[in-house]
């Protein structure tokens, strides 16, 4: 099992349990501000992932993030497709990447929900190998199909597969409420090399990100 | 009736609403007079949107996941108890790294990565052998290991050659030098050198003696001739034999006695030589069936032959890896003496990783990602002791702290340990965003 390895942040990585045992091991009186967070793992570093082993240096060009960012957003008003600069704003948020110089942009306080057109730009031309495409975001959980087990997002009007992800949300069932990151596995396969052009239906969801993964889904 | 009245001014309407009463809307109150010349009463400040009560605002979960896999496909998800679902990969021998445009550049050889010049200089690289062999005239050339063991066996009594002839026996070797792969077009540039490995050959003086004359009670009796009797089975291998004529004097003149077998291998280049039993000058240092005049003096013990012999080793290859700076970050401030290598993430051998908080050496395992408050985190794994290195990127001084390998596994959940991972040294952009981890199956070099 070979694992990433990132500096340590406590509201990012540590798992619920841990804030228990930080809760439960800190003095009751009084209350010490350094331990409401869990204590650090050695050195400060924590495990953000577990993979496979890495064959190799992610095909990426220089300077450039694992994902593409919305360039253009449309909401549908009920009769027309109205183009919404605000929408863009608020979905268009970067997610932390720093060799690609890209801030974590995580804001939830901005959303949209509703039926959406979302365009992507191009990615980098050398991946032009068809791929099934997944999507990167941030949404409060929403319409939860109990049979299915994930949300009930629809991508060109077809069903999705998602998966909550980060500390809080346990594989497979319904996360606790609130605004989780997720990844999307569509049904589009097309290479990323392409632009994109897809209609997402939230069905009662709030997106506050919405990122599309240049590496896909087997 | 005052019963409504009183009911109607404690219940009201039903509605917090002043309007729907239809009443009229009363008129602000006035400020109230200080009484007994106290200040008035402070208004408390309004609550803030996301202060209000009995709606807590909806929570926020990051997650520390990556969108991909090193360019597998990959969707991160997570286990039924919220932490990352544990994958195991396979084995991360495939040496390449990645360019500017994100192409992988496979190399299968080893290399050293400058970071600064932001250039991967693979090593020197044998592209071509040629073997030549000058025969002078009048001299029966013969090349090769074996011939030379068997002549030096026993029953047989040769001095250690010493005059050297003019026949030559040499190896050249073609080799690419300077090679030059940069990070922004993957084109490499190299030039080309040659290194002759020449071996001069020298004269053997050597005598033969009839093997069963040693151990027989026959009384040993001289040849009266000697042929040289050279063929070559079908793996290429030439055997030889040595046949003397010889009168024993019991009623079968002139029988064929074998003074002695032996075989060498003669080096087939496969460019040059087809192998065709008709190349006798190539395949065989003696024409076959050559057949010797014995020279009658001695009883039981030719006089001396003469070959020419040269050994077909020219010594070791020539060094191609040099030890010396094998990776080189940006600015130098991270740089790993030792040999060319392809997995530039072990500290092997002597390997030194000299960073600004100090130096390490091998046998361990390295791998750097970029610091949250910017700069360069490095881990090194030395010696059962895992030590972070942050090098900020203002004029804060590098600090280093260790902890023991068991207490870092422990503490990070990691169950297995096979050192760091090969990914991140060789990517175009370093220090990489994440350091990782070697999974099964992975070589070290």
């Amino acid at each position: 099992m070979a694992v990433t390895i990132r500096d340590n942040d406590p509201w990012t990585h540590a798992h619920p349990d841990e804030w228990r045992a930080a809760r439960l091991a800190r003095q009751k009186r009084p209350p010490q501000p350094d331990n409401r967070v869990p204590p650090p793992p050695p050195l400060g570093v924590r495990v953000t992932d577990s993979l496979g082993a890495p064959l190799r240096d992610e095909a990426l060009p220089r300077g450039h993030a694992p994902w593409l960012c919305p360039e253009r957003v449309e909401v549908w008003n009920g009769a027309a497709w109205l183009e919404s600069a605000a929408a863009l704003k608020a979905l268009a948020k970067r997610s932390l990447y720093l060799p690609a110089a890209w801030p974590d942009e995580t804001d939830d306080r901005t959303g949209v929900t509703g039926r959406l057109r979302v365009t992507f730009p191009p990615g980098p031309a050398t991946l032009s190998t068809p791929v099934r495409r997944v999507l990167t975001a941030r949404a409060t959980v929403g319409v939860w199909l109990v049979d299915a087990q994930t949300a009930a997002w629809l991508v060109d009007g077809q069903a999705t597969t998602a998966y909550p992800l980060g500390p809080h949300a346990p594989g497979g069932k319904r996360p606790p409420r609130g605004v989780h990151p997720w990844a999307i596995r569509t049904a589009l396969v097309a290479p990323p090399s392409d632009p994109l052009i897809l209609e997402l239906d939230t069905r009662g969801s709030r997106f506050s990100q919405l990122l599309l993964a240049l590496s896909g889904a087997p | 009736m005052p019963d409504d009245d009183l009911l109607t001014l404690l219940l009201g309407c039903g509605c917090r609403k002043r309007c729907c009463c239809g009443a009229p809307d009363p008129a602000p109150a006035q400020a109230a007079t200080p009484l007994f010349g106290q200040a008035p009463r402070t208004v408390p400040p309004p609550r803030l949107p996301d202060e209000t009560p009995f709606i807590p605002p909806p929570p926020w979960y990051a997650t520390g996941q990556r969108p991909s896999d090193f360019g597998n496909q990959h969707v991160p998800r997570n286990a039924s108890d919220g932490r990352p679902l544990s994958r195991a990969g396979g084995d991360d021998t495939q040496r390449a790294f990645t360019l500017d445009d994100g192409r992988l550049r496979s190399l299968t050889d080893s290399y050293t990565v400058d970071h600064e010049a932001r250039v991967i200089r693979p090593n020197d690289e044998i592209t071509g052998i040629e073997e030549t062999q000058t025969t002078a005239p009048g001299e029966y050339f013969v090349t090769g290991t074996r011939v030379w063991t068997f002549i030096s066996g026993p029953g047989w009594r040769v001095p250690e050659p010493s005059t050297t002839m003019s026949s030559t026996f040499s190896r050249t070797y073609t080799i690419s030098t300077n090679r030059v792969i940069p990070y922004a077009t993957g084109v490499e540039t190299s030039s080309t050198r040659t290194v002759k490995h020449t071996n001069q050959a020298k004269l053997i003086d050597f005598t033969y003696q009839d093997q069963e004359m040693i151990s027989n009670s026959v009384a040993p009796v001289r040849p009266t001739e000697l042929r040289f009797e050279v063929f070559k089975d079908s793996t290429g291998e030439v055997l030889f034999k040595l046949v003397g004529l010889v009168n024993r004097g019991l009623g079968t003149p002139n029988e064929e006695h074998p003074m002695g077998l032996g075989s060498w291998l003669i080096p087939i280049p496969t460019g040059r030589f087809s192998g065709g039993p008709d190349d006798a000058r190539t395949a065989y240092p003696f024409t076959p069936n050559q057949i010797y005049n014995l020279p009658i003096g001695e009883r039981t013990r030719s006089v001396p032959i003469q070959l020419v012999w040269a050994p077909l080793e020219t010594g070791p290859r020539p060094e191609l890896r040099s030890r010396g700076e094998r990776w080189r970050g940006p600015g130098g401030a991270v740089t790993v003496q030792g040999y060319p290598t392809s997995d530039h993430a072990a500290l092997v051998g002597t390997d030194i990783l000299t960073c600004p908080a100090g130096s390490w050496s091998g046998p361990g395992s390295w791998a750097a990602y970029r610091r949250a408050a910017g700069g360069t985190v490095l881990l090194i794994e030395h010696a059962d002791q895992v030590t972070r290195v942050d090098l900020p990127p203002g004029p804060d001084p590098p600090t280093a702290q260790s902890v023991p390998l068991a207490v870092f596994l422990a503490g990070l959940g990691i169950t297995e340990w096979r050192g760091f991972g090969r990914a991140g040294p060789l990517h175009n952009t370093w220090p990489p965003h994440e350091a990782t981890t070697r999974d099964s199956g992975s070589s070290a070099n």
